[in-house]
């Protein structure tokens, strides 16, 4: 039997042959969801899927794209964001 | 908004360079445009940017196409665009290393556009042209040439130098040599990879 606290499904199990060539599940932690953009929700691209203690030990230039809002807005709304805020500014 | 003309200061909208501020120099083409911070004020280096990615401000500076960097700042500094966009001026010893380099930069402009675009015709007219162009033709001589033929020079005439005295008798020993090794050597390879494999296969079992 399993430890208890192993039993329930947030857990990924993931079945693994040992070197005495037995089956056994091994019980791991899911891995994050993708990385949404902010505003459209798309999908982002150049940010890894990984836990954040493997993200730590990335590069920072690894994390994510380097541009402002980089790994937050997806490059079609940050170029949108930017023209608003220089039509606003530059307005008066 | 205003087109992009000679002195218009833009936004970069995409890249790295996204968010900062830079000023067009020059039209290229309907698609491409000249730009720079210059790198020093803003970050933005010297180069071709697509249309596309520049949003234009209503802010224009007063400079010849393809001014100097130290140009630039100082037109930014006469409008008083740099408090504005809250840029910081370089220092002053940034400033005459700027300077120095006005007179190198129009070289480092002029000579790609030159080796770009003629590059195709050239090779044709190296062929033709050989005495008036001699500092350009020699060094690919050099590079291309003189590397091919010394190589194959030093292997050839070497090994035929050694061959009428020393290899004619070094080939018979290989020649012996090489009948009497191969028997000995495939036994013994052989017979240890089986062991081994047995010995896995029974450990596996046994288990």
């Amino acid at each position: 039997m399993v430890r208890p606290k192993l039993r329930s499904r947030s857990k990924r199990r993931k079945k693994t042959r040992t070197p005495g060539n037995r089956l056994i599940t091994q019980y791991k932690k899911r891995r994050p969801k993708i990385a949404k953009c902010g505003i459209c929700g798309k999908p982002l691209h150049g940010v890894p899927r990984l836990k954040p203690t493997d993200m730590r030990k990335l590069a920072k230039t690894k994390r994510r794209p380097e541009r402002p809002y980089g790994g937050n807005l997806c490059s079609r709304c940050m170029r949108e964001l930017l023209r608003k805020t220089v039509r606003d500014t530059f307005k008066s | 908004m205003a087109a992009l003309e000679v002195g218009r200061v833009c936004m970069k909208v995409a890249g790295r360079e996204a968010g900062k501020y830079c000023v067009v120099l020059k039209k290229m083409d309907n698609t491409f445009v000249l730009i720079t911070g210059p790198k020093q004020l803003t970050g933005v280096k010297r180069r071709r940017c697509n249309v596309e990615h520049l949003e234009p401000t209503q802010y224009s500076l007063k400079i010849s196409a393809e001014a100097a960097d130290a140009a630039v700042i100082k037109a930014y500094d006469a409008i008083g665009l740099t408090k504005k966009l809250s840029l910081r001026l370089p220092s002053p010893e940034v400033m005459k290393e700027i300077e120095k380099k006005v007179k190198e930069i129009p070289k480092k402009v002029e000579k790609p556009k030159k080796e770009k675009k003629p590059e195709k015709p050239k090779k044709e007219e190296k062929k033709e042209e050989k005495p008036k162009e001699e500092p350009k033709e020699e060094k690919p001589k050099k590079k291309g040439i003189t590397i091919k033929f010394k190589i194959p020079t030093l292997r050839k005439k070497k090994p035929k130098e050694e061959k009428k005295v020393v290899k004619k008798p070094e080939k018979k020993e290989v020649v012996k040599k090489k009948p009497v090794k191969k028997p000995a050597k495939k036994p013994a390879k052989k017979k240890p990879t089986k062991k081994p494999k047995k010995a896995a296969k029974k450990g596996k079992k046994k288990k």
